[in-house]
């Protein structure tokens, strides 16, 4: 049997990890807490899961093998145990491959091939696994690092223009919100398991016993997880996931999703990168050649990783939580995949050229098959829209998008006028893309103006951009008495007003703003909770100074 | 069967060749026999000079290379002592003679074999030969040219020495001694190369350096089975740890005898190599790319300002054409209104996308810099001149380039200047980052940014984590990484890189 010689770490570097890992746990939580769900209702898949990840414990505390200052007994040392740990590990990296798969799709633009993210992110987990649990848990202390520095940047940038109603009014409910919380952190105990696995290899100070120490980093280990689980809880109440639907009144944090995505990813590396290296040691444990163990860990966590991706196929979120066909297939592989790499090894230890070459002829076989689906549309084929008017006229819409016109190098910052025509909002959208053959970008969009007969049905109207992940939920919203289109071509074309000039006209009214200023954010919170009031700024044009200004509030039924 | 049987040869040989010396020939007693092996070996190279001396009461022949010694020293401390002193007796007594009576210079040495004879005369040594010994005087009587010494090239400073290393390691040794004024100060001579036989310095201070670390230096060195050594690039590989494979290096260079001085006073060793003018320097970290000796001549807050804006113009050197083009590709709405809006139009008005248009800036840019180490300084100018004005400009006039792309490399090179060590695997890594960043986003880019940052994370330096102390933490050493505390605290209790947090030096 091969002795595996173990790295030590520190007891604060592991608690660090396990931080990482259940901040990258929380944020890829499936979208399960939806408001029609009650609380007890998830209780049985909660259930299974903690008794699963007990079960697991139990043989994990038994595979670890006793040395000078471990605090854990071994129960076991059987290869049946470590084959089990091993089939259990295989499991979880599917399980998180997948939960990943869905947290791409979720989160990923259409342009992203979400199985490409998916192999990228499995490479550096499996390369994380490789270099060993040094490795990890110093790349998760750089993780805890940049946590801490992407939140001061959030919050930096959210302190000027942060408005607690906001979140408020996300309908936030205390009792029944920090319940979820705290079933998501003991339901998600992903790192638990890990902890036990890695407790043997922390190393005490001289100063202090090892058994103390320990005991510490667990208590500091709970009360962070409680801490983290029960606030972020509040936050995934009906939503899919936090960043998505709270804003500020910048849209700084909408602007700061890279922060966020990078954040992610390095946590779930870390979170993916442990699982595989326990994997990696456990079949260092039956395969004696240190050769053959990273050819039959790059084996088994290829499938896991295959597995995720076909066993994801266009499912949604809601569906990952417990999926009998994962735990087949991770059964079915380990039982199947081991003894074949053995099998194969030893019979083709001659043809080790011939080896290499089918190796490599079925690597780019793969590699060509899934490097499809990254596409992007260039930015010189995209219509930037920075406002749009939207009119509805015996059942037809009919859009005004004001747009940057970049096809001019020498009119720098001008606007030019779209018209697009459909029976509704997005169809009226998808004829404009076909008319000019460009895509259009809703990011730049600063205002949206409903004509009357729009704004007895709201829903219509402002569903599309609610939706849209690109449109900002600082858009402002305005009302017009009669044609949007008239108005916005004559303030553009005659008044020489631009698309600033007509934003700020919502942004300025110095009576009472908060009456008198409307944004998406505020309508998607209306939609939620129909106690609130919505009432949106109306514009006309001055016949007196020939000027555009605010003559009234439409207030929404 | 036969990889065991390959394996085993391979240790044996390695074996043999780590323990059996090359066979020594010994010098004849008869000049004339010496001589004829001697023009042998060198094949009667035009500048060996066999000068036979007829003394008073002895025959003797002196040997040397043309231009490697100092004719001055040769006839004043070497052939006028000879020529005044009356020799008596047989030729052993002769050659004892001449090293205790009549030389007028110290650097004196016996030998006794060929090899040896080679190696001095070749370092420009002087070699008497007596007719009827079978030993032979060295004597030290360099004078072949060298630099004299200059100011760095690289690692410039405002305030402090504006000495470097020269080529002649001697030198070097000579500017270390005369700012460390400790007995502990501790030079090894090594001779590494099968052909050049370059002499190798280890330098290092006897009471602050580790010796698990000193002994593993030495195993490496000896193992190092290479021909010539020409440059300090040349050992770097052989210090490296086997099997790491990093864009990174975990062996550190230096110009200057005073950083050199103070990384020995942490516990590191210096290595010297004969005809290359800077210093290896090992266990190596990875901030140690940050620190400069201006850090500790200037006030510890403008320390503090210039180390964040070293750290942040690494970042902006790596990462900023990778973002530029992951943002530009596939989250354009990151960018505000106007630049979006100017970014646009470039792209509209070039024949490339963003992702092809940035590499191929970057690889313009990287030919001009080539092109500029390479060519006569007069014509310098002319390369500036077409630089900016024809890719600056024209280009872009042209529509060939845009404005924003060309301006994202521009402050990416700038960037990259301000750590010169890190050139080269910044100017690597961003091309690589900028083809990720427009293949798959923001997404690609934080699954490579992890790799590297695995990648550094699990490397080591003779057993010193590469990214301590930053990871594992050492808030004790972190404070002349980020910060740069104050002198009275860095000399309360100095630091040694043994001691850094996750060091293993006893297991490399």
């Amino acid at each position: 049997m091969q002795q595996v010689d173990k790295e030590r770490i520190a007891s604060y570097q592991l608690v660090i990890m396990m931080f990482v890992i259940r901040i990258c746990a929380v944020i890829m939580y499936p979208y399960s807490f939806g408001e029609d769900m009650s609380v007890w209702g998830l209780m049985i898949p909660l259930l299974m899961e903690i008794v699963w990840n007990f079960i697991v414990i139990i043989p994990i505390i038994g595979c670890t093998s006793l040395e000078k200052h471990e605090i854990l007994p071994p129960l076991f040392s059987g290869k049946g145990e470590r084959i089990l740990l091993g089939a259990v590990f295989f499991y979880r990296s599917i399980s998180d491959l997948y939960r990943f798969n869905g947290f791409g799709t979720e989160y990923a633009g259409q342009d992203l091939s979400r199985v490409m993210i998916t192999i990228l992110v499995f490479i550096a987990a499996v390369y994380a696994a490789v270099k060993g649990i040094e490795g990890v848990v110093r790349f998760s202390f750089l993780v805890f690092i940049w946590i801490i520095l992407g939140s001061i940047v959030v919050m930096s940038g959210l302190i000027p223009s942060f408005d607690i109603n906001m979140i408020k009014n996300a309908g936030y409910n205390p009792t029944r919100d920090n319940m979820k919380g705290l079933l998501m952190l003991i339901s998600e105990n992903t790192e638990l398991s890990l902890l036990f696995c890695f407790l043997s290899r922390t190393k005490g100070r001289r100063t202090r016993p090892v058994i103390l120490w320990n005991i510490f980093s667990g208590i500091f280990l709970v009360f962070m997880l409680i801490l983290v689980s029960g606030t972020m809880g509040e936050y995934l109440i009906g939503m899919n996931y936090p960043f998505y639907h709270i804003t500020d009144g910048a849209g700084t944090l909408q602007r700061l999703h890279p922060v966020f995505i990078g954040i992610v990813i390095s946590a779930f590396v870390c979170m993916l990168g442990a699982d595989l290296l326990i994997l990696k040691e456990v079949l260092s444990f039956t395969i004696e050649k240190e050769k053959n163990v990273n050819r039959s860990f790059l084996a088994v966590s290829g499938t896991a990783a295959a597995a995720a991706i076909i066993l994801s196929n266009n499912k949604t979120t809601a569906d990952m939580i417990f999926d009998g066909k994962i735990m087949l297939l991770a059964s079915v592989s380990v039982i199947v995949i081991l003894p074949l790499v053995r099998i194969m090894s030893i019979l083709l230890k001659e043809k080790r050229v011939l080896i290499r070459t089918v190796s490599l002829f079925l690597a780019m076989t793969v590699m060509v098959m899934l490097f499809t689906g990254c596409s992007s549309t260039p930015l010189d084929q995209r219509i930037i829209i920075q406002g749009i008017g939207v009119d509805k006229t015996d059942g037809r819409t009919s859009l005004t998008l004001l747009t940057l016109d970049t096809d001019d190098n020498e009119k720098y910052n001008s606007i030019k006028i779209i018209k697009g025509y459909g029976n509704s909002v997005s169809s009226a959208i998808d004829n404009v893309e076909i008319s000019t053959g460009k895509k259009c970008l809703f990011s730049q969009c600063l205002f949206v103006i409903l004509n009357r007969y729009s704004l007895n049905d709201t829903g219509a109207s402002l569903d599309y951009f609610s939706d849209n992940k690109e449109v900002m939920k600082t858009m402002n919203i305005m009302a017009c008495g009669s044609n949007s289109g008239m108005i916005l071509t004559k303030a553009v074309m005659e008044m020489d007003y631009h698309s600033e000039d007509i934003n700020m006209i919502s942004d300025s009214n110095a009576v009472d703003q908060n009456d008198f200023h409307c944004t998406l954010f505020d309508y998607i919170v209306y939609e939620k909770n129909r106690n609130s009031e919505l009432k949106i700024p109306v514009i006309s044009i001055d016949p007196d100074t020939e000027r555009l200004c605010v003559s009234g509030v439409f207030p929404v039924e | 069967m036969y990889d065991v049987i390959r394996r085993i040869n391979r240790m044996f040989a390695q074996h043999e060749k780590n323990n059996v010396a090359a066979p020594k020939t010994p010098l004849y007693e008869s000049i004339l026999q010496n001589e004829n092996e001697i023009k042998s070996s060198f094949s009667s190279s035009c500048d060996l000079t066999i000068h036979h001396v007829t003394l008073k009461g002895a025959d003797g022949v002196v040997i040397s290379i043309d231009n490697m010694v100092s004719k001055d020293i040769m006839s004043q401390a070497v052939l006028h002592p000879l020529y005044s002193y009356t020799f008596t007796g047989s030729g052993e007594k002769c050659i004892d003679d001449i090293c205790t009576k009549v030389l007028f210079t110290d650097d004196i040495t016996i030998i006794d074999t060929f090899e040896q004879l080679y190696t001095l005369i070749l370092s420009g040594f002087a070699v008497i030969g007596i007719e009827g010994s079978r030993r032979m005087v060295s004597v030290g009587v360099q004078g072949y040219r060298s630099r004299s010494i200059s100011e760095p090239e690289s690692d410039i400073i405002q305030r402090g020495s504006r000495e470097s290393f020269v080529e002649p390691v001697r030198t070097n040794m000579s500017m270390l001694r005369r700012r460390m004024k400790t007995p502990s100060l501790t030079f090894e001579m090594m001779t590494i190369g099968n052909v050049s036989k370059t002499e190798v310095c280890l330098c290092y201070l006897r009471d602050t350096v580790s010796d698990d670390v000193l002994n593993e230096v030495r195993k490496r060195l000896n193992k190092a089975d290479i021909d010539t050594v020409f440059s300090a690039g040349y050992l770097a590989p052989y210090l490296e740890d086997s099997g790491s494979i990093s864009p990174f290096s975990s062996v550190g260079v230096t110009e200057r005898p005073d950083s050199l001085c103070g990384k020995m006073m942490e516990g590191r060793i210096g290595i010297l190599i004969d005809g290359v003018p800077s210093a290896l320097v090992v266990p190596c970290i990875f901030a140690e790319y940050f620190q400069t000796m201006d850090d500790y001549s200037n006030r510890p807050y403008f320390a503090f300002f210039t180390r964040m804006l070293k750290f942040a113009a690494f970042f902006i050197a790596m990462f900023l054409p990778g973002f530029y083009t992951a943002l530009g590709t596939y989250d354009p709405e990151m960018f505000p209104t106007l630049t979006l809006n100017k970014i646009a139009i470039s792209i509209g008005s070039t024949p490339l996308s963003l992702t092809a248009e940035t590499i191929m800036i970057l690889l313009v840019y990287e030919i001009m810099r080539e092109s500029g180490l390479r060519m006569p300084q007069p014509l310098g100018y002319a390369v500036s001149i077409v630089g900016g004005l024809v890719i600056g400009d024209t280009a872009i006039n042209a529509g060939l380039i845009g404005a924003p792309t060309l301006m994202v490399v521009a402050i990416s090179a700038i960037c990259s200047y301000i750590i010169p060590d890190l050139y080269a695997p910044t100017a690597v890594l961003r091309i690589v980052f900028s083809v990720i960043g427009g293949l798959f986003g923001i997404w690609g880019m934080a699954a490579a940014m992890c790799i590297l940052f695995v990648n550094l994370c699990s490397k080591k330096s003779f057993g010193i984590p590469y990214m301590s102390p930053v990871t594992p933490l050492g808030a004790t050493v972190l404070r002349d990484v980020i910060f740069r505390a104050g002198w009275k605290r860095l000399s309360y209790k100095n630091a040694r890189v043994q001691n850094m947090p996750g060091a293993h030096t006893e297991v490399m």
